[in-house]
């Protein structure tokens, strides 16, 4: 790993995976502890259609993507604000939609070659200075932003409700946070591509959320987590020349299921009866 | 409008989807009252508490609390709401939850302050919670939950508490422990709940409101067997209602109170 460092190239992948790990355990804490994983998978794959548009104006695709995700997401803002938990099916037809529409517009753009699965699968090795600049900004602003609206991100991630009866702007920061996570969604594409954005968004994510006691910590293992994977995977992917996007993943997924296993027996060690009775407090309820 | 009553509705009407949920209804709660709402499911009772709340709005006539209309008095009231909380695996701990009551604040623009910190820990005391301060969430029993649930709204120095449900489905021990909170609290504050329970319709609350679609008010502990009657929707098992109530009902309510609902 260390003779791999060497190259300009490998350096920059890594600092990308850092940067953008650091993104995705925030940004990913509260997609999931606000239940807004399937409304992410929507934008990460609708973001195809901005791709596809870039190529037919001919502008940058990761710009592309970004505008058109930040669109997307604003539209599923506003179909979802007044039933949150009952817009999967919005979510749905917007998210095939978005990457029909990039198809048609690959198909229609002029020339040939247009190499669909670095934005499929990511392209860390290929990342531009810009973009590591790119990154690095996001992550200041959802730093700073995280900081500051600390407490009402997490009265409304606890309890909606509550939170809009104490005063906090609850429409203005779901918004707030659907973008966000749009343009994170989109600096993750770079990374593992968007079919696997959702995994790197999620799974250090549900790890942390077993041994964190607030949303705050959990945002810090997330991303302490992700970047593990991260840099595992990258490792793994130079070490026997396979897709690092993927591996970043299989990584990440192996993981996953070790510590479900871990947990489940743990579970099952400390209360043998909590299966049970959870299952009557489910008749009571 | 009398100088004690702190919440007045005056034909207050609500519809959803279409449907009357509240019509015509005309309430008015004194200071120090203990107030308990009842009614069958769907009658309207948790739509009552939202309208003076101010998270709802009627679709006609006036609310007002504390001479105000519900929004600008909403930082005088505490909200306790119904536990059916899908949330429970959220990572929280019971002290950052109780916090939440300090939100709002005009002080505490991006931090709780460290007054902040002690009025919430001190709410957690009231509820015999604070040793479990750094305890998450989730591994708290339904009925320690639920006084978490009051220590928050308790944060909030509320001068009128509104609660739904707060003992349903808790175990007998549970409630008894929310049954003395709430008596306790009376002492200092307004207190709004909704309830079928038995022990608070008749040992504790001052007075209660029947809500199905209309409201009835009368004084409790004058409950007739006619109010539990209305009770559609609760289950008294085996045990007789007028049985359970004993001389108390048969005595009183012939009285006026109990003509009303003839």
């Amino acid at each position: 790993m260390i003779e791999a460092l060497h190259y300009d190239f490998m350096q920059n992948a890594l600092i990308a995976g850092l940067l953008i790990s650091l993104a995705c355990g925030v940004i990913g804490s509260l997609v999931v502890v606000n239940r807004m994983v399937f409304i992410s998978g929507g934008i990460a794959h609708s973001a195809y259609g901005g791709i596809g548009l870039a190529f037919l104006l001919g502008i940058p695709p990761l710009l592309g993507a970004g505008l058109f995700s930040l669109f997307i997401a604003l539209i599923i803002g506003i179909l979802t604000i007044t039933n949150k938990y009952r817009s999967d099916s919005i979510i749905g037809a917007l998210w095939a939609a978005g990457m029909a529409f990039g198809i048609i517009c690959i198909d229609l753009s002029p020339g040939y070659g247009v190499d669909l699965m670095s934005y499929l699968f990511g392209s860390i090795l290929a990342v531009p200075h810009s973009d590591l600049w790119f990154a690095f900004t996001l992550d200041c602003v959802i730093i700073l932003g995280t900081v500051i609206l600390y407490k009402d991100l997490l009265a409304l991630s606890y309890d909606e409700e509550y939170a809009a009866l104490r005063g906090v702007k609850v429409r203005l920061l779901y918004f707030i946070i659907l973008c966000i996570s749009a343009i994170t969604v989109v600096m993750t594409i770079r990374v593992v591509g968007l079919i696997l954005v959702i995994a790197l968004l999620t799974i250090p994510t549900y790890i942390s959320e077993i041994f964190s006691r607030s949303l705050g910590r959990m945002m810090v293992y997330s991303s302490i987590i992700s970047a593990l994977f991260t840099c595992t995977g990258l490792w793994i992917s130079y070490a026997f020349n396979i897709t690092s996007g993927a591996s970043i993943i299989m990584v990440a997924t192996l993981a996953f299921f070790v510590v479900l296993g871990l947990n489940k027996l743990r579970g099952k060690r400390r209360n043998p009866s909590k299966s049970v009775e959870s299952s009557s407090n489910n008749l009571n309820a | 409008m009398s100088n004690t009553s702190e919440i007045e509705l005056k034909d207050v009407w609500f519809s959803y989807n279409g449907e009357t949920v509240l019509k015509d209804v005309a309430l008015s709660v004194e200071r120090n009252d203990f107030l308990a709402v009842i009614g069958p499911n769907g009658g309207g009772k948790t739509t009552l508490l939202k309208l003076i709340l101010g998270i709802l709005k009627p679709n006609k006539g006036a609310i007002q609390v504390f001479g105000n209309e519900p929004s600008k008095s909403v930082h005088r009231l505490g909200y306790v709401p119904q536990d059916t909380f899908f949330n429970r695996e959220f990572p929280i701990t019971v002290f950052d939850a109780a916090l939440l009551g300090r939100l709002g604040h005009p002080k505490n623009f991006w931090r709780y302050t460290k007054s902040d910190r002690e009025t919430a820990l001190r709410a957690l005391e009231t509820v015999d919670m604070a040793g479990f301060r750094d305890r998450r969430i989730g591994s708290l029993s339904g009925g320690q939950r639920q006084r978490v649930f009051i220590a928050r709204a308790l944060a909030s120095e509320p001068d009128i508490l509104l609660l739904d449900e707060p003992t349903a489905s808790i175990d007998i021990e549970g409630q008894h422990k929310i049954y003395d909170i709430l008596k306790i609290l009376n002492e200092q504050m307004t207190i709004l709940v909704v309830s079928h329970d038995l022990n608070i319709l008749l040992g504790i609350a001052k007075s209660v409101v029947h809500v199905n679609t209309t409201v009835y008010s009368h004084n409790a502990p004058i409950v007739s067997s006619e109010v539990l009657g209305r009770l559609t929707g609760i289950s008294l098992g085996h045990i007789c209602p007028v049985e359970l109530l004993g001389e108390q009902t048969d005595h009183e309510h012939h009285g006026e109170n109990g003509k009303q609902f003839q």
